[in-house]
């Protein structure tokens, strides 16, 4: 085989193996068992995702064992940065955000993550790593 | 030679090589410049919590603050902007791989568009560098074989049929998300529109998507002409707001779908064919080319 034969064979297969690396990550979203929600490689423009994302307000409340205290200035910090990552609603993000937030604020139990839309409110616990 | 390789090595114009290169590599600069400004601006980012979109970047990239990313992106900026004078790999990789950190260090940063220049970029390495042509010439003349031109054609192609899949659900079909898009519009959109805009839109992207995966090869002037006017409207008429995403697809539809058909040999509705020979020449020409 000569080089240029090899070369070419060489830039074929990168060619395919490109192409094939960008089918991965949709293909994995429609038949793997990962979080509907998270549509980030998976060229979900404008999907009844995107619509609930629209509709929909999320928002959140901590459960503390006991009195807490509360640096408003931090909250309003974590809410302006993190609230549109909640109302993303991709799990393994919310749980990271969630632990960060036990891990930041002693004394917090557990975190409930509200979805409002319109009449129906959906509400998920996120218990803190550790806590009873 | 299988028909994959006739189609990845099969000679394009030198001008939309040309164009495909200098036209990504601008609309990029101006989109970075854009972005650091904005970036300064935003309070999205929280010092005491990083989260980026593969856990492995969280170990190794320092906290992303908003001047980091501010400075990441005009460095895009910069190393674009040069690129457009001299597009060499030593200005390209640094583009491509700055960019694709400027969206990956963060998940406040979810645009999808970013994560396809990210594909467009890294293409742009694999060019063969085409130069402007003789003296008196404002254009470079002759066909080049560029591997990279039929992926990126291949790319966008995945990107439209994926986008096109993405819209197969009840409330897609339905016409649910055409009824938002459209609730600005109220007085002059009658809402029995909406299941079929919602059905032409896939048949239409699945259509697109064709005409990218020959694009190299074959033009169709009325798709190209109707692309065009489906992101102009998308941003116009129906407000969505997409930005630069919708410039990088005009832009590309002006170089792959070629509507006024400028690219020599468009003037049929195939280029050109090559004898072996020649494309085998036109292969070695392309390898010989002096790159930075």
């Amino acid at each position: 085989m000569g080089t240029r034969s090899l070369r070419r064979r060489v830039v074929v297969f990168a060619f395919v193996l490109g192409v094939a690396l960008q089918c991965v990550p949709p293909t994995v979203y429609y038949l793997g068992d990962g979080d509907p929600d998270d549509e980030r490689f998976a060229w979900r423009m404008f999907s009844s995702t995107w619509l609930r994302r629209k509709v929909c307000r999320v928002d959140y409340d901590d459960l503390f064992d006991g009195r807490p205290r509360i640096d408003r200035e931090a909250e309003l910090r974590f809410d302006a940065a993190w609230l549109p990552v909640l109302q993303r609603r991709w799990d393994w993000a919310t749980r990271r955000v969630v632990q960060h937030r036990c891990e930041a604020r002693p004394r917090l139990r557990r975190v409930r993550v509200h979805e409002v839309c319109g009449p129906r409110r959906v509400t998920v616990e996120y218990p803190c790593p550790g806590a009873a | 030679m299988n028909a994959l390789e006739r189609h990845g090595f099969a000679p394009v114009s030198a001008r939309r090589v040309f164009v495909l290169v200098r036209g990504v590599l601008i609309i990029t600069a101006f989109d970075a410049f854009r972005l650091a400004a904005g970036a300064l601006q935003s309070r999205r980012l929280d010092a005491d919590l990083a989260i980026a979109h593969f856990e492995l970047l969280d170990r190794l990239q320092p906290t992303p603050t908003a001047e980091l990313r501010a400075g990441v992106f005009l460095a895009v900026g910069l190393f674009s902007a040069l690129a457009v004078v001299r597009p060499t790999r030593w200005l390209l990789v640094p583009v491509a791989l700055l960019q694709t950190w400027s969206w990956s260090m963060t998940i406040h940063d979810n645009f999808q568009h970013h994560y396809f220049v990210s594909i467009l970029l890294w293409s742009l390495v694999s060019m063969p560098r085409v130069a402007v042509g003789p003296a008196g010439s404002r254009w470079p003349r002759g066909d080049v074989v560029a591997p990279g031109f039929s992926f990126v054609a291949a790319s966008v192609g995945l990107t439209y049929f994926f986008t096109a899949v993405a819209k197969v659900s009840p409330a897609w079909v339905r016409g649910d998300v055409v009824a938002h898009l459209t609730m600005h519009l109220a007085p002059y959109w009658s809402s029995s529109l909406n299941p079929w805009v919602a059905c032409l839109t896939i048949f239409f992207e699945l259509l697109v998507a064709a005409a990218y995966v020959f694009a190299p090869r074959v033009r169709w002037r009325v798709i190209a002409l109707a692309t065009v006017s489906f992101h102009v409207c998308a941003e116009l008429v129906f407000g969505l707001a997409i930005g630069a995403f919708s410039i990088y697809m005009v832009a590309l539809a002006f170089v792959f779908l070629d509507p006024w058909r400028v690219a020599p040999g468009s003037k049929g509705r195939r280029a050109e064919p090559v004898e072996q020979g020649h494309e085998e020449s036109l292969f070695a020409l392309a390898r010989a080319r002096p790159r930075g």
